[in-house]
């Protein structure tokens, strides 16, 4: 038993190089790499220097040369001067201190980046996740319970649709539908705050209240970093939050004109969250509903064929003691098991959901490095990716050992 | 199958080396070996060499397959659930009705296209589908291929010309030729003539994506944000309204701009002069770059259908073989490659074929190999646990004890036992495939540019909020398909692997 979790640890060494040296190849093999991207990048300079003063003939010989000198250079920055072997080992040394490397594209290392995206994420995939959860077992287990009724029929009509339409298309028709482009306008277009709430806004209501700048006596505003600079004194206002608003005169506290997320009170940021937070959780749900459904329905049905089931029955038990009691908790061994998945699940789908709602998270990060070719950041996600999947995979199996005892790996 | 391979072992392997070699050499350009070298000699050379790899070692093991397929799809326990299978109304007629469609998807070019099929210029009829031809041969102005449709209007109008000289007397030469031998032109166009991928900038006014041609509103909507109506310098006054526009008089008393629109979009106000309404009928408008939504979505249903179908049938193959070999001889090798199957199939899924295609930046073939290289561990798994199962049953020893080799047990004896996962997971595997190329294509990393796709539709309109039909007509499609397909895949299941869940009460 124990023995078995330490090889699948062991093993999780053999699969981690596996899939990073993989990719790690496959990003230094293939054309259009960091250098080549920055070759055109200092092309582009050069030939917009050379526009600019007038092309005289000097620059245009050096344009779009690239002298041996500086490609060497190059080469050593983004760390191609080395066979792509040693280039893997010197890049998974640093991995294992944590180290993923510096972004291209934002500057910023890749760890910091991570780091600042997951909990977008994290809260949407959870929320999806436990949402999801607390609809499918339910329905499965009436499903279940009524097998071959109406309601049984009728419910597996929203099985089949939600099987056919991924959820991130339905997010797509959603947003058509609902975000104010041809229909209805209730649901924001994306993102995970709102940017901007006039008085227009149902959350106007929820909005703090604040002052002017120009009503700050002068030597409030020079305490503070950020008002100093601001030169619009009239236009600009501070809202409760900030610390200067205790030198605010009484009489001049007004309720803001107009502001964004940071703006509003504890409650109209939370419903103005749970308000951009709808639609996408809908699609997380969406994605999992059907399978997680059936899943649960085909589990308990299973079970209430079992022998311990009619023995249940024959000593006397009611049918709501058999199925609640006994039935339903061996039922749910295989969506508990499911719960170890619930890391890389909640980044999985989320490329696409991420992608369609413009959520700034994990999965925005990664499709967005790859589109601009910003390799540390790519290899940074998919380190986390499958750290993610193998220790879900780990925790799975180890659900298993400790809810259904009969199961013994060896 | 593999007996009669065995007696005319030369014939099929001289035709299998053929047809290997055909593929493979159709495949050098599309798998990359071209950007390899520019040399043909060495294209030709690499296909040869694999060719005749693959006729070695490929065509026993085909010939083998063949035989536990044919020996699957004939057993009597088949013919049983297949019956059931026919008896499931629901299953069966989906079942007919996806075959035909992709059937008929592969004549599309005949249904659904912007090319002529036929062409009759000066009494010669020429089939113009599939070969490229200058407009010049076919009396046209201009260079590069005729537009077939234009054509069409133009022959009409020569003809009736031709016909009016002949009554008048005033007929040329060519006009007596064309009367007494040619004939008239005609231009036999498929039956809804618009391309996937051919832009109709030049034939319908305003800009992209075009509303389909039957929703007027949204096409005064269109003309009118393009300030292509004719407005009125003067606001017109209660009366004009009523007499001249029979618009309700309330109206009046709005603004000069938005009087203007509501006249325009109620279909009262006259286009510029210059501007025609569209023509043709484009029943699902047409995308951001002015191609035919609807030949798009039926192009993309066949190109969507025939990736799932090509992936998952390769993924198979690979999982079936490994899943066998695994079950079959089990012991370290089972271990060993195990472990390997199971780093592989660690991989996180849909990010590494991203990073992939990014990469690659794929075409139809490459799109499929990088997807079976992430996708074939599944049927494995099944395979495997169907072996170790059947292995241990008393007709593989009693196969063993007449001396039949492995390969024989294998393919002859418990293969065909084991399909049974192999054929009710099909459907969904399938419903997974499709669902991996939309995805792909949505993002930005499958099929190259102009390949009529859904996903690339969607990713459309996501940003085209305003123009519904971008959106609807992708997603309702697919729809239609995986749920057609999901329909199916239940009915095989019940059909083959029927759980029967006994209840009490």
């Amino acid at each position: 038993m124990y023995s078995y979790f330490i090889r699948r640890f062991l093993l999780m060494i053999p699969t981690f190089i596996g899939i990073t040296f993989l990719c790690f190849t496959v990003t230094r093999f293939v054309p259009g790499g960091p250098v080549e991207q920055a070759i055109l990048r200092y092309q582009q300079a050069m030939s917009q220097s050379g526009e600019a003063g007038g092309g005289t003939a000097s620059s245009m010989d050096t344009q779009g040369q690239i002298s041996e000198e500086m490609m060497t250079r190059l080469k050593e920055i983004y760390g191609f001067d080395k066979p792509f072997y040693h280039a893997y080992a010197i890049w998974l040394w640093r991995v294992l201190h944590l180290d993923l490397g510096r972004s291209d594209t934002y500057s910023r290392p890749v760890w910091d980046l991570i780091v600042e995206k997951f909990p977008i994420s994290i809260i949407f995939g959870l929320t999806g996740f436990l949402l999801s959860y607390s609809i499918c077992i339910p329905l499965g287990v009436w499903k279940a319970v009524k097998h071959g009724s109406g309601f049984d029929t009728g419910s597996s009509i929203f099985v089949f649709i939600a099987y056919s339409i991924p959820g991130w298309t339905a997010g797509v028709l959603l947003l058509m539908l609902l975000g104010g482009g041809s229909f209805l306008n209730i649901v924001p277009l994306g993102g995970v705050e709102s940017t901007l709430i006039t008085p227009d806004s149902k959350l106007y209501s929820y909005i703090q209240d604040g002052g002017k700048v120009s009503d700050l006596p002068a030597a409030e505003i020079a305490k503070h970093e950020d008002l100093k600079d601001i030169k619009d004194t009239e236009k600009s206002f501070i809202n409760s939050e900030h610390p200067a608003f205790k030198a605010l005169p009484k009489d001049k506290v007004i309720k803001l004109p107009q502001g964004k997320h940071s703006d509003l009170t504890g409650f109209g940021r939370f419903l103005d969250v749970g308000w951009h937070m709808l639609l996408p959780v809908f699609c997380y749900v969406l994605g999992s509903f059907a399978s997680m459904t059936v899943l649960m329905k085909n589990s308990l049905m299973e079970n209430l064929g079992q022998d311990y089931v009619r023995t249940a029955f024959a000593k006397g038990l009611s049918e709501k003691t058999v199925i609640f009691k006994h039935a339903l908790r061996n039922s749910l061994i295989p969506l508990a098991t499911g719960l170890g998945h619930m890391f890389s699940l909640i980044l999985a789908g989320s490329y696409l959901i991420e992608k369609v709602f413009n959520i700034n998270g994990f999965g925005l990060l990664g499709y967005e490095s790859l589109i601009a070719r910003d390799y540390p950041v790519t290899l940074g996600i998919l380190v986390i990716a499958s750290m993610l999947k193998l220790i879900g995979n780990i925790i799975s199996d180890l659900l298993y050992c400790i809810i259904d005892p009969r199961i013994r790996f060896s | 199958m593999k007996e009669k391979y065995e007696n005319n072992k030369r014939l099929f392997d001289a035709i299998a080396f053929f047809i290997f070699w055909a593929i493979l050499y159709r495949l050098c350009p599309e798998i990359g070996v071209k950007s390899l070298t520019s040399n043909n000699h060495v294209e030709g050379v690499i296909s040869l060499i694999l060719a005749a790899l693959a006729t070695v070692y490929l065509t026993p093991v085909m010939a083998s397959i063949g035989d536990s397929f044919s020996m699957f799809f004939t057993s009597p326990i088949f013919k049983r659930r297949w019956r059931k299978f026919k008896s499931l109304k629901r299953g069966y007629y989906s079942f007919i009705i996806v075959i035909t469609l992709f059937v008929l998807s592969f004549f599309a070019e005949f249904l659904i296209n912007g090319t002529a099929i036929f062409v009759k210029y000066q009494g010669k009829v020429k089939f113009t589908l599939f070969s490229y031809e200058k407009a010049r041969d076919f009396g046209m102005s201009g260079y590069g291929s005729p537009n077939y449709r234009a054509m069409k209007e133009i022959y009409k109008q020569r003809n009736s010309e031709r016909a009016k000289r002949l009554r008048l007397g005033t007929a040329s030469q060519e006009d007596i030729q064309y009367n007494n031998v040619w004939g008239d032109d005609w231009v036999w166009m498929p039956l809804y003539p618009y391309g996937p991928t051919e832009s109709l900038l030049d034939e319908l006014p305003c800009r992209p994506p075009h509303p389909p041609t039957w929703a007027k509103g949204s096409w005064r909507d269109a003309f009118f944000e393009e300030a292509l109506f004719e407005i009125p310098a003067d606001k017109p006054d209660a009366k004009t309204l009523k007499e001249q526009y029979s618009a309700p008089e309330s109206w009046a008393s709005l603004d000069a701009p938005m009087l203007f629109r509501n006249l325009a979009l109620a279909g009262k106000l006259p286009l510029k002069e210059g501007v025609t309404p569209p023509k043709g009928n484009h029943i699902l408008g047409t995308d951001d770059r002015g191609r035919d939504v609807f030949a798009r979505m039926v192009y993309g249903f066949r190109i969507s259908l025939a990736f799932a179908l090509l992936t998952n049938f390769l993924s198979y193959c690979i999982g079936i073989s490994f899943g066998a070999l695994l079950g079959y001889y089990g012991g370290k090798f089972d271990i060993v490659m195990q472990r390997f199957v199971e780093i592989w199939s660690a991989m996180p899924f849909l990010y590494t074929v991203m990073i992939f295609a990014s990469i690659m930046i794929p075409n139809f073939w490459m799109l499929v190999g990088i997807l079976v290289m992430f996708n074939w561990m599944g049927m494995t798994y099944y395979i495997r646990a169907e072996f170790l199962r059947e292995k241990s049953k008393d007709y593989v020893a009693a196969a063993k004890a007449i001396g039949c080799n492995d390969s024989t047990i294998i393919f002859k004896h418990i293969l065909p036992n084991a399909l049974t996962p192999v054929i009710s997971f099909a459907p969904f595997a399938v419903i997974a495939g499709i669902g991996s190329l939309v995805s792909l294509d949505f993002l930005g990393f499958g099929l190259p540019a102009p390949t009529p796709s859904w996903g690339e539709l969607l990713g459309q309109g996501l940003g085209n909020l305003t123009k519904p039909w971008l959106i609807l007509s992708p997603t309702i499609a697919m729809f239609l398909t995986l749920l057609l397909v999901s329909f199916i895949g239940e009915a095989i299941r019940e059909a083959f692997d029927p759980k029967q869940y006994s209840r009490l009460r």
